[in-house]
């Protein structure tokens, strides 16, 4: 999907949902926002962004996008950009908590859950045997993987943690072959 | 060392494959592998069994832990609303495709959106002109994509768009059925790699085949070839991706990567420089490679004695196609040059300008700078040593020049 200036991914030709609104760039980024709430805000709870915060940093990121696309501004690739924006907002928002509280070195892995997640994945045995070695992968590599599960490319991916290709790829290529070995253990 | 191509592809190349990452000559070389290797399908199926488990735990977890957004869409277009009305008035963009979304006759809407578009158009214009007299004629003066311009010690031009025309082309009407969907699917940047494909019949009549572009693309497309005599439009599932192109045969693919990059990184000025010049040159890498497939593409369906065959009208066409892509090609080429030679600088490199190679096809040429750029920047395994790494980026962007030289 490309927007900006004239992107294709604008459909006109649907209509509008919803009620009429000032222009498509609205109801681009609703859509947008529909379909990427969630993993935006599983993506920033791994950042380590307290669960209070989540709801208030994703929506900055549309509202940000929606600031830059009336401006004007081209953004190719949305979905990345959207979870470029999140991850520095989210960054920030954790570096900003650490001032008052010590963050331990595990902060931006899973900090979420009401119910217990490791008790109900350290039930199947392949997911225990992932779970202990994701855990013990640098923070970088899970997030690489995080958002390669989430569908984007390399590219995409170097785009949004600020890295090369190269970097990218032999994040995953090294998780994944651990992931191989971990399941035949 | 040996630098012929392995036997079997490694892991580190099987994971790059199943995840679409390779370059497109080493992606089909492996694909032609599969098919007659059964350890190295097996190999493949153990991988995408890695995937599919992380794939299992991961939303394993997510359901545990229950993270979702809790606000609604009406939340967020309030907040649109309200932030709409303290930036002020809508963009022009925005006001020119509401103008397009008004109900009402179709021209009345499009002739006020275009009168919007050129009033605001000739007033950018006026203003510039009165505030800068002097640079006025300075950038039309510039041959566009001149291969003049690659050169180490010129700025970075600035990036056309990778793999979307840079300009709108001035296309010439065409005649014969397949060169005027030629001419739409260019003007719409659907001839740039996209799984669409022209199959044209004995009667002169063409058929654009659709591959899983997506519902709105499909729609853009079609609406674009309604109407011409001759063209119509079919949907198909995905194909086998047999795109014709040749396998690799100059360098070794295996395990490693770019020995340099932790130097490089040191003498440019860091990581981040080196980063930034990577993702940069890789996207004008895939300009590149998106215009030059273009163009073999062109040229396997139209060889010299049937463009020979061709009324004036339609050569005119194809030609304004083909000089369009090799615009944007030569653009590409000198954005790749002058990111690229501030790195062959810091790897002490001799100037490529000091060796006079064959003039090679653009084709050829392309692929090969494409093989060597995804070692550098792309995360290809390579065997190559560094020095050898830096000798063939080299001898590539030699070759490329002079490729680049002989089209322009």
């Amino acid at each position: 999907m490309s927007i900006g200036a004239l992107g294709p991914a604008v459909d006109l030709a649907t209509g509008a949902i919803g009620p009429p609104m000032e222009s498509p760039v609205h109801e681009l980024v609703v859509q947008l926002y529909e379909e990427m709430r969630d993993p935006v805000c599983r993506y920033l709870a791994r950042l380590g962004v307290p669960r209070t915060a989540l709801d208030d940093l994703c929506q900055e990121a549309f509202l940000r996008l929606f600031q830059a696309l009336r401006s004007g501004k081209q953004v190719p690739n949305p979905r990345a950009w959207i979870f470029t924006v999140a991850r520095n907002s989210g960054l920030n928002a954790r570096e900003a908590e650490a001032r008052t509280q010590e963050l331990d070195e595990k902060a931006d892995w899973p900090q979420v859950a009401s119910a217990d997640p490791e008790a109900a994945i350290l039930k199947d045995e392949t997911l225990a045997r992932i779970h202990r070695l994701v855990e013990g992968l640098p923070s970088d590599q899970r997030h690489c993987l995080r958002l390669r599960a989430e569908g984007f490319r390399y590219r995409e991916i170097a785009g949004i943690m600020g890295v090369t290709v190269s970097t990218v790829a032999g994040s995953i290529r090294r998780s994944v072959l651990r992931i191989r070995e971990a399941i035949h253990e | 060392m040996n630098k012929l191509q392995p036997l079997h592809p490694g892991s580190e190349d099987l994971l790059l494959f199943i995840d679409g990452e390779l370059p497109e000559p080493r992606q089909a070389a492996i694909r032609m592998h599969l098919a007659g290797c059964w350890k190295c399908r097996a190999e493949v199926e153990e991988l995408e069994n890695a995937v599919s488990q992380f794939m299992r735990y991961q939303t394993a977890v997510d359901a545990a832990e229950g993270v979702a957004g809790t606000r609604s869409s009406a939340d967020l277009r309030r907040k649109l609303e309200r932030l709409d009305r303290e930036l002020g008035r809508p963009g022009l963009w925005s006001r020119v495709r509401h103008l397009l979304t008004l109900p009402g006759p179709a021209f009345a809407r499009r002739v006020a959106a275009g009168i919007l578009v050129m009033a605001t158009a000739w007033a950018a214009v006026t203003l510039v002109q009165r505030l800068t007299p002097a640079r006025r004629m300075a950038p039309a003066m510039q041959p566009a994509g001149s291969v003049q311009a690659i050169a180490p010690t010129l700025p970075p031009p600035a990036l056309p768009k990778p793999g979307v025309p840079a300009a709108p082309p001035a296309l010439a009407p065409a005649g014969l059925p397949e060169i005027a969907a030629l001419v739409k699917l260019h003007t719409l940047g659907a001839d740039l790699g996209e799984p669409v494909e022209t199959e044209p019949s004995a009667d002169g009549a063409v058929t654009v085949i659709c591959r899983q572009v997506g519902r709105e693309r499909e729609t853009e497309i079609r609406s674009a070839l309604a109407g011409i005599p001759g063209v119509t439009v079919r949907t198909e599932p995905a194909g086998p991706q047999d795109t014709g192109r040749r396998p690799p045969t100059t360098l070794a693919l295996g395990s490693g990567g770019n020995p340099l990059e932790r130097a490089l990184a040191g003498q440019l000025g860091g990581k981040a420089v080196f980063d930034r010049l990577a993702n940069e040159i890789l996207e004008q890498d895939d300009g590149l490679m998106a215009r030059v497939y273009a163009l073999h593409d062109i040229e396997k369906r139209f060889p010299a004695s049937r463009q020979a065959g061709l009324s004036a009208q339609d050569r005119a066409a194809l030609e304004a196609v083909i000089l369009d892509h090799r615009r944007a090609a030569i653009e590409n080429g000198a954005a790749i040059e002058s990111r690229v030679a501030p790195i062959a600088k810091a790897l002490g490199l001799a100037s490529p300008a000091a060796r006079q190679p064959a003039a090679p096809g653009i084709f050829e040429a392309a692929q090969r700078m494409d093989r060597i750029l995804n070692m550098f920047f792309g995360g290809s395994p390579s065997k190559l040593t560094g020095a050898e790494l830096g000798a063939e980026l080299n001898a590539a962007r030699a070759e490329l020049r002079a490729a680049l030289e002989a089209v322009r």
